[in-house]
Order: C-alpha cells, then sequence, then structure tokens
C-alpha cells in the first residue's frame, strides 16, 4: 500500500464523483477493502462506485471524515465529548429527510459508530410517536384482527392501535 | 413524519435486520406501546433473541439504580434513580406490606422476600416474588421447603441471579438453624426458576462461616457474600450454575474489623471492594477502591486484589454501597464537620469530595435495568 496517496476518489450511486481521504476510509471495511483492491496499485484510473446516493454520501464522508483522527489514533475524554456534542449536531441535520438512507448506508459500509448513532437518533424519534405514525413510516400494516386486539388491551391497559 | 422515508419520490423500505436494531435502542415502556403496530413486533419483543440484545444494550446504556426506603410505617417505598439521575417513584407495586426485602435485583427481574426476617427472627419467610416492575409481571414463589420450620431458622443471607451458563434464575437463601448438639449450622437452599422447585445444598465451606451482609451481590453468574470464619474476613461466593459455594481472599488491608464497612460492587466489569477504613466514627474518611485481578503468576494464587483508587477524605462519614456511573453512592452521615450537606443517600466521584445529594433518605441500594425478561 502506498503512503503518498492521502485521499481516493470515488462515485455515488448517482454517478457524482467524492473525495475520501484514505484514513477516513478506514472506517469503514468494505471501502477499505476496496481501496486496497482497487486504488492503490500506481496505474490505477478506475473509479469505484459506492452504492449510496450523493445526499447521503455527503454526510457518510462528513461523519467519516470528522471520525477518523480519533479512531485511528485514539482521544482524550474531552475529544469524546467535544464529538458527541458534534454528533448530535450531525443528526439533527436534515435528518427527517435521510435518516433511513444513512442507516442503510452505514449498515451496507459496516460503520458501526455511524449506525448506532442513527439508531439511537431514530429510537428518539419514535419515543414521541404515536402507533399509527409508526405505520405510517415504516409502512406496516395494523394486522391484529379485534379480538386480538381486545386481548392485548386487556393484558396492558392503556395500550392503543391507533 | 413521512418524509423520513421519501424521497427524490421513491419509498425507502427499512430491511427487518435495521428496524430490530433501532428497536433494540427504545426503553420497554415504548417497546410496549409499539406491540400494537403489528403481530411481527410484538412477537419479536418477547423472543429471547430480542430480550438478550435489549438487556445487553441497556445494561451498557441505561444503567439505573433500585433504591429502597427501608425502615418505613409507610408501606413499601421504591424509587429508580434512571440513568438521567432522575429519581422516580416505581408504582404498581405488587405488594404493599413494609416487611419486604429485596433479595436481589437481576436482568431487570427483582426478587422480594414478603414476611421480613428483621422484625421477625423466630420466623421464616413466607413465599417470595419476582417481579418485572416495567413489564409489569409478577410471579408468586411459595417457600415450600419441608421440615424448614423445624429448628426455627434464622435467615443470614439471601441472593438471587442469572447464570447463562444454565439459562437459569435461582433464589438462594442461607440459613442458620440450631442443631440437636446446639452448633449453629449454615443451612443453604435454593430455588430454581426453571425447575419451578426448592432444593437442599451442599454446606461445604459455609461450615462454622458467619455471613456479614444479609443481601449478596450478583455478577457473571455468580453471588458474593461478605462474612468472617474464625475471626478472618472473607468472601464467599456461589455459583448459580454448579450450586457450589467457595472462599475467596480478601485484600490483606480487610480485617475482622472493617469487616462491616465492606460493600461488594462491580467496577469496569471487574468484581470490586469499596472500603472504608475509618478507624472511629468521625476520623479519616477515605474510601477505597479494590478489584480483583487475574493473577499475576508470581504469587502463585489465581487471583489477587489492587487497590485502584483511595478518595480524598470526606468531612463526615460516607458508607460507599456501590459503583455507578464511575462514582461512588452511598448514604452519608454529615457527623459534626459538616455544616454544608444534609445526610442521605449521595453520589461522589473519586477525584474530589463535592457530594450529589440524590436524596435526603437513606436507602438500600440495588443495580437495576429496564428489562423485558419474562417472569416465567
Amino acid at each position: 500500500m502506498s503512503s503518498s496517496v492521502e485521499a481516493i476518489t470515488v462515485l455515488s450511486s448517482d454517478g457524482d464523483e467524492f473525495k475520501i481521504t484514505v484514513s477516513a476510509a478506514k472506517l469503514s471495511k468494505p471501502l477499505n477493502w476496496m481501496l486496497e483492491d482497487v486504488c492503490f496499485s500506481d496505474d490505477c484510473d478506475e473509479v469505484p462506485t459506492i452504492e449510496v446516493n450523493s445526499k447521503t454520501l455527503v454526510k457518510v464522508i462528513e461523519y467519516c471524515e470528522k471520525h477518523a483522527p480519533r479512531a485511528n489514533s485514539g482521544a482524550s475524554d474531552s475529544d469524546a465529548e467535544e464529538l458527541k456534542k458534534w454528533d448530535i449536531e450531525f443528526m439533527k441535520m436534515d435528518v427527517k429527510d435521510i435518516l433511513f438512507h444513512i442507516l442503510m448506508a452505514a449498515n451496507y459500509l459496516h460503520m458501526e459508530g455511524l449506525y448506532d448513532l442513527a439508531c439511537q437518533t431514530a429510537a428518539d424519534l419514535m419515543k414521541g410517536m404515536t402507533v399509527s405514525q409508526i405505520r405510517k413510516i415504516f409502512h406496516i400494516k395494523n394486522d391484529f384482527s379485534s379480538e386480538e386486539q381486545e386481548q392485548l388491551r386487556r393484558q396492558h391497559p392503556g395500550c392503543s392501535f391507533d | 413524519m413521512e418524509h423520513l422515508v421519501v424521497m427524490d419520490g421513491v419509498t425507502l423500505f427499512l430491511p427487518q435486520e435495521i428496524i430490530t436494531n433501532i428497536l433494540k435502542f427504545l426503553p420497554v415502556k415504548s417497546l410496549i406501546k409499539f406491540q400494537c403496530v403489528c403481530k411481527h413486533w410484538k412477537n419479536l419483543i418477547k423472543t429471547p433473541f430480542f430480550i438478550a440484545m435489549h438487556l445487553h444494550h441497556s445494561t451498557q446504556l441505561r444503567p439505573h439504580l433500585l433504591l429502597h426506603r427501608h425502615y418505613t410505617s409507610f408501606g413499601l417505598q421504591l424509587y429508580f434513580l434512571d440513568y438521567k439521575r432522575q429519581i422516580v417513584k416505581v408504582s404498581n407495586l405488587p405488594v404493599v406490606d413494609d416487611k419486604v426485602l429485596i433479595v436481589g435485583s437481576s436482568h431487570g427481574l427483582l426478587c422480594l422476600q414478603i414476611g421480613s426476617i428483621y422484625s421477625d427472627f423466630s420466623s421464616s419467610p413466607r413465599s417470595y416474588l419476582l417481579w418485572n416492575p416495567v413489564f409489569r409481571e409478577v410471579r408468586h414463589v411459595p417457600f415450600t421447603f419441608p421440615n424448614f420450620d423445624r429448628d426455627g431458622p434464622r435467615v443470614f443471607g439471601f441472593g438471587f441471579g442469572f447464570s447463562p451458563i444454565v439459562n437459569d434464575y435461582k433464589i438462594v437463601i442461607v440459613t442458620l438453624y440450631q442443631a440437636m448438639d446446639h452448633d449453629l449450622q449454615n443451612h443453604p437452599v435454593v430455588y430454581s426458576l426453571r425447575m419451578g422447585s426448592w432444593k437442599q445444598v451442599k454446606v461445604g465451606i459455609l461450615r462454622g462461616l458467619v455471613l456479614n451482609n444479609a443481601v449478596g451481590f450478583t455478577m457473571n453468574g455468580s453471588i458474593f457474600w461478605l462474612g468472617y470464619k474464625q475471626d478472618c474476613a472473607v468472601m464467599i461466593s456461589f455459583d448459580i450454575a454448579m450450586e457450589e459455594f467457595a472462599l475467596m481472599p480478601m485484600p490483606s488491608t480487610v480485617g475482622q474489623d472493617h469487616a462491616r464497612r465492606v460493600n461488594i460492587t462491580e467496577f469496569e466489569r471487574r468484581l470490586a471492594l469499596l472500603f472504608s477504613p475509618s478507624i472511629g466514627y468521625y476520623k479519616s474518611k477515605s474510601i477505597e477502591l479494590w478489584v480483583l485481578e487475574n493473577g499475576t503468576g508470581g504469587s502463585g494464587e489465581r487471583w489477587s486484589w489492587a487497590k485502584k483508587y483511595t478518595s480524598s477524605p470526606y468531612l463526615g462519614f460516607l458508607i460507599p454501597i456501590t459503583i455507578w456511573k464511575n462514582e461512588i453512592v452511598g448514604i452519608y452521615y454529615p457527623g459534626p464537620h459538616d455544616k454544608s450537606h444534609s445526610g442521605g443517600t449521595v453520589m461522589s466521584n473519586f477525584t474530589n469530595t463535592e457530594l450529589n445529594v440524590l436524596s435526603n433518605e437513606t436507602h438500600l441500594i440495588y443495580s437495576y435495568v429496564e428489562s423485558l425478561v419474562p417472569v416465567s
């Protein structure tokens, strides 16, 4: 592996080009393998495609670049504290539009930190929702019969199907 | 919220694997609510796989403490200290009797003894309750051990815990009774949730041994008590899977005199001791934290104790009970030198002697985590 390469270019599923530093790409195992396979031979002119759309990939790369220094070298407690605050802010941006896409991307790219962060964010959003709001966002049909609903109500007084 | 899944006009369906992982992050209260979403979700949160995953996650993310206000005449009073350090009163208690002892707290299940041994030494316990307070499930465990009352036993040790090896929860009761030759003898009995029955287990190393603290500390499939044998402070372990007692060494400086100021806890996933080496009630009030480590080989010992921290001395008297979120939780008595604090249940870290008063009352303190673990 050549040490002279600091950043590489990848393509999103929409065909847009993005730069990602090697240290940031190391946060994802599949990305890391991709780099080793494709991009570190000297005569490499192939640009690898990542099956993530542009809007999501921007966010994923932003996360990687922020977390890379800590992941690669370890960090002090104050850094960890700062990073936690950054994560919260990061997840506040445009979450409604792309949170699920980030979940899919983090899962596909084996990025444990981002995956858990996105799951936690989704769970926090869900806490305030009603059952019917949950069904709507996850595209789930209410498949309980009226007898089953009645039985659940008896077991857990106050539970609601709406 | 429908914008969450619609982007560029394309609807995104999350795979079940991701949905399951999101649900893992929800508190029990929300999961009970979302049972009504669909049959799959309702069944999912009852699978052993999901229950275990959720438990593991909640233990890391949302460790609670359970505070039991003891010696009151107002009936049973329990509080959760949640991970945000808020005190919440536990509602829907399965009993109102104040003569309740918490035998243990494990994986979100509490084991209660009904009919306290403290107020009435000559009586044997009447029954036990297993209770998941957030899932609101209760199971009665009648105390049916034959001939138990014959010699007027007194209960001196309790424990409740889980062993992953046998995948079973067990209640352990150690009683002391007077034998025919007037010697006091330990008499341990164990209840297995899986078997649904009580049985007597071997006395083994418990012979001639006195247990100090009534309620054992459960960790990694074993229950631990402090006690002494022939004037020597010892730690006793009970292997929940093997149903055997064993003796463990104590740090050399923890003599019998100090034994009553020692509490067993957990620090960085290892067994630990909180030790108040004060001599006299209002002198020298530093707290020591000792951690059980693997033997280094040189001494030939399998285990050795290492002193991790010594706190600065406190103005008053702090009885350290447990470690929670890397801080000491204990009961504080301000004494004549501390004019700025009232007593009660407090938290303090090891780097300074600042006290964070959690409650002005004194409590019995247990670790606790919200879980979906069923009582049957």
